[in-house]
């Protein structure tokens, strides 16, 4: 069978990739080894409870007034009108273990740099120059973005000269150069475990860019968890025509003269195109996709360069109580021992380090579950392979009770909020589980960890030089634009525009 | 607003530029071996969650008249881990038809060189009759899992449960008390089990002697068709349970649907929260064959009609007519025969379907049943 373009992977980077060719009438073609679309983005159903695997809030979608990057992807792909989404009226609300420090801050710029005058009295300069750098970091982004790698310095220069200068810092090292108040500094950064990178090792660009976009736009999350996104994109791409195979797994991508040409499904199928988007990592792609002489060398030393990102562990509790009745009053709770990102980073290398973030899914969306009931979800991280080391086939059930059983209790210690009593359904997700669902290398679900010259800039300046192979493309996580879901989505969108692009040029030729 | 971070403006604007470069000169300097996609997690998924495993049964044994349990080696290696409670797929061929049909692990999650299950003769039962009369030792199937969630989970249970057992579901419930005899679990364990006559009561011998020699583990039975000196008459009832103090326990309720019915009434009455009942079920389809509708079936490759029953589940149709459709516990539980309906009408359960899946009309084909001719999209 022929087809324009394969997609191999429907999660949040494949999915957009596969609509957007089939928007531009490609005849494409959507493999997914699971039987149903989205990845991690999804859910699962655990006796009265639906549980949302994976997002905790949207970044970067705003509304029709205030539109966000996503929004207006959405609004392209004709998929916005389907989805409820709710607006969450909160950026984060932060706890630390050691020190017993405690805030929350709100959505909007003017309500954010109040309320962290309240907090820290003489940041307002500081933080009002925080956000113009944002304003500024956010519309060079976008000149970069729809450069597609063509960036002109001398328009760079001209419209963004702060930009040029700022951009080549980390987040610590600009938060300095602005002199923000140490304790503003570290309250800000609270979102440095949804990057993965401590504030020393992630860049200003990338941090900014991302929380510029929960501040200024409210975050939102769908009502019917992110299973509602996945939905509606693999049903447009449906109704286009799109073809897709669930439960059909990739086994081999056939190249020849450093070119794709097709690929090969376990069920032995074989399926031709002159263009792949992977979802799936460059690791399996390059690692056992793709026959070991047609990887290029410059591919095998990007692949062996990098460094993999955080694996997750997710506790997944069902309550029988309502927020109210348990006193859960936040939507986020970021629980750290510290606020020192660079501290917390290190501790986070071991299993057992007790940080987290819990969501109340329930505060934006109160009928998430029955009535009189809550869903909490706590997430945890870990910047290294330790969870593969300590977990073997006859520990694993033991190991995912004593990772929920201190999940738990840290959480109630440092809250003071009791749920132990009120579990009526528990899941445990583990890097294992990652692994089988994703496939990725180690179960990892933050793609490659973003520092030094593998943060968003220098993918984004380097994407056109790095498609090694003639006609293939990666979306997802370990793409360009680095992981989450708004990136995720947004990756899509680039490679499919971009292989598009690619291939009227050399079509001319 | 100025700023400054680094020594110059200029050098900044400079370091900018570099930051391709600069990726570029690593990239060039890192190592050139091939990459290997070989991570000892991706390697155990494979081991704790294999797509399938090959056994041979070895050793046949007769529980009762009606029932007997089959033990099913790996042909390589040993067998994955599971949870008291866990169930296995079983693929059998019977008359050139390939069925699945999934039962609970009897044995002991101690002993992986083995599964065990236990199966009872169902009156018109299709596929377990036939297990009972045709399967000899040394015979080869295909099994999928372990799958199932109805496990023993500490920070949600009470420490006391009881079981209330009808007829063979005593099989997952089984090997819950051999995995507390064995260490692997730590609760304490009352086990009400119900059923016809004492003839019928599968591993009495065995729940007796651990009843004697385990504190944790106790057992009563409830015969509903013999009166006898020993045993106790007739159903599980709000008596029955209401004997064991209300708030202490956590209830595990195991057998055919009709008895979980049963049971949830009595819970209702009781008023027994939601977080202390978990349930096992299985189902006997009886169909009576009296109207037929138009089935028609699209998968990735093909168009097939056919006929199902109005009281037939749309899965068994499929199966019968050779379909290779996505499923595992055929109880609407576990969501892998989700499927499209296209167009018609169905009577279904959609307690565990997910909320955006009926908006866009997926089903489980396991637990529907055409109201009208219909067409669904399978998802292979």
């Amino acid at each position: 069978m022929n087809y324009d373009a394969i997609v191999i992977g429907a999660g949040n980077g494949g999915l957009v990739a596969a609509l957007t060719l089939q928007k531009k009438g490609k005849k494409v073609l959507l493999l997914e080894s699971h039987n149903t679309v989205g990845g991690v983005a999804t859910s699962f159903v655990r006796g009265r409870f639906e549980f949302e695997a994976s997002l905790h809030e949207l970044c970067g979608f705003g509304n029709s007034e205030n539109t966000g990057e996503i929004f207006e992807l959405f609004e392209k792909l004709d998929i916005l009108k389907k989805l409820k989404l709710k607006e969450i009226n909160e950026t984060f609300h932060v706890m630390t273990i050691d020190t017993n420090e405690e805030y929350t801050m709100p959505v909007g710029i003017e309500n954010f740099i109040n309320k962290m005058e309240e907090y820290v009295p003489n940041s307002k300069e500081s933080m009002q120059n925080f956000f113009e750098l944002c304003q500024e970091n956010d519309e060079a982004l976008k000149y970069l973005n729809e450069a597609k790698g063509q960036i002109d310095s001398e328009v760079l220069k001209s419209k963004y000269p702060r930009f040029m200068v700022f951009a080549s810092y980390s987040l610590e090292e600009v938060l300095n150069a602005i002199k923000m108040p140490k304790k503003a500094r570290e309250i800000i950064s609270t979102y440095w475990t949804y990057l993965g990178s401590p504030a020393n090792e992630i860049s200003f660009v990338h941090y900014a860019s991302m929380i510029y976009s929960y501040i200024k736009l409210h975050p939102v999350i769908p009502t019917k968890k992110s299973h509602e996104i996945s939905c509606a994109l693999y049903e447009e791409f449906l109704k286009l025509g799109g073809e897709g195979k669930l439960l059909t797994t990739v086994q081999k991508i056939i190249v020849e003269n450093n070119e794709v040409k097709g690929v090969v499904t376990t069920d032995d199928k074989t399926y031709y195109a002159k263009i792949i988007i992977s979802n799936a990592s460059p690791n399996l792609v390059y690692g056992k996709l793709i026959s070991k002489e047609d990887v290029p060398l410059k591919a095998r030393q990007l692949t062996n360069a990098r460094t993999l990102g955080a694996r997750g562990i997710c506790v997944y509790l069902g309550l029988n109580k309502s927020p109210e009745e348990l006193g859960l009053k936040n939507y986020s709770y970021f629980i750290y021992h510290t606020l020192d990102s660079k501290k917390e980073f290190e501790r986070m290398k071991k299993l057992k380090n007790d940080n987290m973030v819990g969501v109340v899914i329930n505060n934006a969306i109160p009928n998430a579950s029955p009535k009189g009931t809550t869903i909490l979800y706590l997430t945890g991280l870990i910047f290294s392979d330790t969870f593969s080391n300590i977990v073997t086939k006859d520990n694993y059930f033991d190991l995912k009770d004593a990772i929920a059983d201190n999940f738990i209790e840290v959480f109630e210690k440092t809250t003071k909020i009791k749920i132990k009593d009120a579990i009526e359904e528990i899941e445990v997700a583990t890097p294992l589980t990652f692994a089988r669902y994703t496939n990725h290398p180690d179960g990892v679900i933050y793609g490659y960890q973003a520092r030094k010259s593998d943060n968003l800039l220098p993918r984004l300046m380097n994407q056109n030089n790095e498609d090694y192979i003639k006609g293939l493309y990666f979306a997802g996580g370990f793409a360009s634009r680095l992981s989450g879901y708004s990136s995720s989505y947004k990756s899509g969108e680039m490679a499919a525009l971009k292989a598009l692009a690619k291939k009227e040029v050399n079509d001319e030729i | 607003m100025k700023f400054k971070i680094g020594t110059s403006e200029k050098l900044d604007m400079l370091k900018f530029k570099n930051l391709g470069q600069e990726r570029e000169k690593i990239i060039k300097s890192s190592y050139t071996d091939n990459v290997k996609f070989d991570y000892k997690l991706n390697n155990l998924v494979k081991i704790i969650h294999p797509k399938e495993i090959k056994v041979t049964v070895t050793n046949i044994i007769n529980e009762t008249l009606e029932t007997k349990t089959f033990e099913l080696k790996p042909l390589n290696g040993t067998l994955p881990n599971f949870k008291a409670g866990q169930y296995i797929v079983l693929d059998i061929m019977k008359n050139g038809h390939i069925y699945k049909r999934s039962y609970s692990i009897s044995s002991s999650p101690k002993d992986l060189s083995s599964y065990q299950i236990t199966v009872k003769k169902v009156r018109n039962g299709l596929v377990s009759n036939y297990l009972l009369n045709n399967v000899k030792v040394g015979m080869e199937f295909t099994i999928h899992g372990p799958f199932g969630n109805f496990t023993y989970n500490r920070l949600r249970d009470k420490y006391d449960v009881l079981a209330l057992v009808g007829g063979s579901g005593i099989t997952p419930i089984m090997s819950l008390a051999r995995a507390i005899n064995d260490n692997l679990e730590d609760l304490n364990l009352t086990i009400i089990y119900g059923d016809h006559e004492e003839k019928d009561l599968i591993f009495k011998k065995e729940l007796d002697e651990l009843a004697k020699k385990n504190d944790n583990i106790k057992v009563r039975y409830l015969l509903s068709d013999e009166h006898s000196s020993v045993y106790d008459t007739g159903l599980i009832s709000k008596d029955t349970i209401s004997e064991y103090e209300i708030g202490k326990y956590s209830y595990f309720v195991c057998g055919p649907i009709h008895f979980y019915h049963h049971l949830n009434e009595i819970f209702k009455e009781l008023d027994i929260p939601n977080k202390l009942i978990r349930h096992d079920i299985f189902k006997e389809n009886e169909v009576l064959k009296h109207i037929k509708h138009n089935l028609t079936v699209l998968t990735n490759d093909e168009k097939i009609t056919l006929s199902c029953y109005e009281d037939e589940p749309i899965l068994q149709a499929l199966e019968e007519a050779d379909i290779d459709a996505p499923r595992k516990c055929l109880v609407g539980e576990c969501g892998f025969c989700r499927s499209k309906l296209i167009e018609g009408k169905i009577r279904t359960d959609e307690t565990r379907l997910r909320e955006a899946d009926k908006d866009y009309n997926y089903i489980h084909p396991c637990v529907s049943y055409p109201l009208s001719d219909i067409t669904i999209k399978l998802c292979k």
